[in-house]
Order: C-alpha cells, then structure tokens, then sequence
C-alpha cells in the first residue's frame, strides 16, 4: 500500500467508518501520522463527513439526555470521590472548614452563655440592692415623717411640756408629756423608764378633779413618742405599773412618775 | 491540523477522562442530534434508535480513554461507535422481530430536503449538484451503516468501485464547499 493507494482507493473513508481490516487498518494508521499529504486528506475527509452529519441531524426525545445523565455509570463515575484528587481535596478542605465552623460555634455558645449567665447574676444582685435601697428608702422616709411629726409638736405654741418626775419607787426615771388640750392630743416620751417584765405594761393615768383617767397603756422601750388617748382635761398625769393590757383603776403603789401641768 | 476546534476538543476530552460529567452534558448537547441522524437513518426505528443513542454515550463514557486525537477526531470516534452500534443493533434479534428488515429496499432520498439545521455552509446546494449515485452511496454507506460489500451487492457494482466512487463523492463534495468559500 502506498500514498496514492491509500488517497485514491477510498481506504481513508474506510477507516472513518471503520470497514478496514486490521492489516489495513495498522497500515493506514501509519500513514496517517507519518504522511503529511496522507494526514491532510484524512483530515479533510473527516470534516467533510462531519458536515454532512451535523447538516442532516435528527434531535432525539428529551428523555434520552436524562437516562445518559442518570445512568448509574455516569452518576457513580461523576461521584467526588472517584474524580480524582482535586476534588478529594475539595472535599477534605470543606470537612476541615466545617469542623472549624462548629469548633468556633461552641466557643462561641460557650462564651455567650457565660456572659448570659453573669449578666443574668449581677440583675439579679442589682434587683436585690434595689429592692433593698427602696426599702431602705422607706424606712428612712418613715423616720423622717415621725420626726417632723415629733417636731412639729415640740415647736408647737399649743403643745404645753409637762415633766413627770420619778416618785420613791424609781427615782431616776423620768418622763414628757406633750399635751394639746383644745386638739386633745396627748404625746409621751418614755425613753427614761426602766423595761418591764413580759407580763407588765406601763399604764398612763390623767387625773381629773381627784379621779383618775386611763390615757393608755405603753411598753417602756417604744421610742421617743408615743400617742396616748386623747385628753381635753387633767389636773396632773401620773404612769403605774399594771398587768398587760392595762387596769380599769390605778394601783397606785406601782406609780413611777407624777407630774402636773403649769398653769 | 491545529484548529480551535480540536483544541477546544482537547480540553473537552480531558475533562471526559477526568469523569467530569458536565463534559458530557455538553457532548450531548453538541453531538447528540448529528449522531443521532446516523443511529435513526441506520435503524428507522424511534425507540430502538433511542436506546442505541443513550448507549453510544454510555460507550463513549466509559471509553474515552481509549480515544487517541493522533489517530482522527473526536467526532469520528464517536461516529464510528454510532455506526457500529446501530450496525449492532439492526442485526440483534429484538429488531429482527420488528417489521423493519436490514435491506436497502425501500431507500429514501434523504438529501431531498436541506436538513433539520440551518444551512450556513451551503451543503444542500452542493448537494443538488453532485450526481446521485453520490448521494446514495454516501447516504447507505455513512448514514445508513451499510458496508462497502452490502452496497456493492445491492447495486450491482464492484467492490473497489464502491471504494473509490465514495471516496471521490466526498472530494467532490469538499471541493464545491470549497470552491464557494473561495
């Protein structure tokens, strides 16, 4: 076989529709790669053949693409971990971001909640010395309203101060009425009487022509003023010692201090 | 050779043999139909044709390794496994029991028509101008899968004829392209 053999009698057709023995076959094959003339007309043969298939084409139904596209062949080849290293790596590099992502995540959850946890302890510290300031605030707030109220009194020109003294049964006890007639309001200081048994209360007695009044019985530590019932009358005020609760007379052998009001 | 064709088929034979199968989604869609003319005329049987199409693309997926550029283009490689296949499966038993038989009675001009594409490089009228025994013989011998021996026999002319007379239809038919272009 020859060039002009192999150009002329139709072997490189032949070899394009694959009609050639494999004697010839290798023959051709040879040619083909080492004749330039041989490689151009096969070359030009080709094309020519290509032409005529793509102008005289037939589209097929759409299913076929599909069937081709998900044949198990095409789908298990195309799988990332049978395409080769690059996309192997691909996939490593995308479990490496990933494992970071999550390890970033629970710092992160970790974290917040910490700090969740420690605002969430000092609001709790704050309420509580909130609620402690308000009442605090209450306290101070009530003091004061009894204080001005003390005041009030003692600066008052219709509260007359009458001192009761202590009598032979305590004589170092002393007390302060603060008495306002035309109001009949009737105030005690009691901070310089001794305490009492649990059994015992202090009673206040306001004598009217001779007869005694109960003004209210009192316990012997219970602040600087005490508001005693109401007096329009006394000609003196005097405090025995009487059971819990008070008396309906003095026991007049009790009495710790006796005072009368300037007239 | 060296177009920018076959370099854009180097590439796209290496991402077939990568296993890349958006490389044969594109295959598809650029040879499916060409292919598919030659399967349809070969086996003038829709859903037989079909069939051999899906495996001359599983074919060609499976071995693309075995495609070597030195020895022809992509696109030979493919049509000869087209040609094969249909050859393989009009000969099978299951298309035997079909009403269609493997003669060539019957033979429709297929180049009576311009085709289904646009015709931008004139072929049809190139075509209307070489003679038709050339048409024929191309038409049996490269659309319809029959061998140089079945076309001698049906047309009553020796087998070197065949050869050399198809052969020169081809030229003849690069020549006028050709020549239009010029």
């Amino acid at each position: 076989m020859n060039r002009e053999e192999i150009i002329t009698e139709g072997y490189l057709a032949a070899y394009i529709t694959g009609e050639l023995s494999a004697e010839q076959l290798a023959e051709v094959e040879q040619f083909i790669q080492d004749d330039e003339q041989v490689g151009d007309e096969f070359y030009e043969l080709q094309k020519t053949v290509e032409q005529l298939a793509f102008q005289y084409a037939i589209t097929p139904a759409t299913a076929v693409k599909r069937f081709i596209m998900e044949d198990p062949k095409v789908m298990t080849m195309s799988m990332p971990t049978a395409s080769g290293d690059r996309v192997g790596n691909g996939i490593k590099m995308l479990l490496a971001a990933s494992v970071v992502v999550t390890l970033l995540s629970a710092f992160a959850a970790v974290y917040f909640w910490n700090q969740w946890k420690n605002t969430d302890y000092r609001l709790a510290q704050l309420t509580a010395r909130n609620l402690e300031l308000a009442e605090s605030y209450h306290i101070v707030n009530q003091e004061l309203t009894d204080i001005r109220q003390d005041l009030a009194v003692l600066v008052s020109p219709e509260f007359s101060r009458i001192i009761l003294n202590g009598t032979d049964n305590a004589k170092d006890a002393k007390a302060v009425i603060y008495w306002n007639p035309d109001q009949e309001e009737v105030y005690l200081n009691s901070a310089n009487l001794a305490s009492l048994p649990q059994n015992q209360q202090y009673q206040l007695w306001a004598l009217i022509d001779g007869v005694p009044v109960d003004a209210g019985v009192f316990d012997a530590n219970e602040g600087t003023f005490q508001i005693m019932k109401n007096i329009a009358k006394a000609d003196a005020f005097a405090v025995t010692v009487e059971e819990s609760g008070g008396a309906a007379s003095p026991t007049l052998e009790t009495m710790q201090v006796y005072g009368e009001p300037q007239s | 050779m060296a177009t920018t064709t076959t370099d854009f088929n180097i590439l796209l034979v290496k991402r077939l043999k990568n296993k890349d199968a958006t490389a044969l989604d594109y295959l598809y869609d650029h040879y499916s139909e060409a292919l598919y003319g030659i399967i349809f005329r070969t086996l003038n049987h829709q859903e037989i044709a079909e069939e051999t199409l899906h495996d001359v693309f599983i074919k060609i997926w499976d071995s693309i390794e075995s495609y070597d550029p030195g020895k022809g283009t992509l696109f030979t490689w493919m049509y000869r496994i087209a040609r094969n296949k249909a050859i393989d499966a009009r000969r099978s038993k299951d298309f035997k029991t079909t009403d269609k038989s493997d003669d060539i009675d019957g033979f429709v001009d297929m180049f009576q028509d311009s085709g289904n594409k646009e015709d931008y490089i004139g072929l049809s009228a190139v075509l209307s101008e070489i003679g038709k025994m050339c048409k024929k013989l191309i038409q049996l011998n490269f659309f319809m899968g029959y061998s140089h021996a079945e076309i001698s026999k049906n047309e009553e002319m020796p087998l070197g004829t065949v050869k050399t007379r198809l052969r020169n239809c081809l030229k003849d038919i690069k020549n006028k392209l050709r020549k239009d272009f010029e």
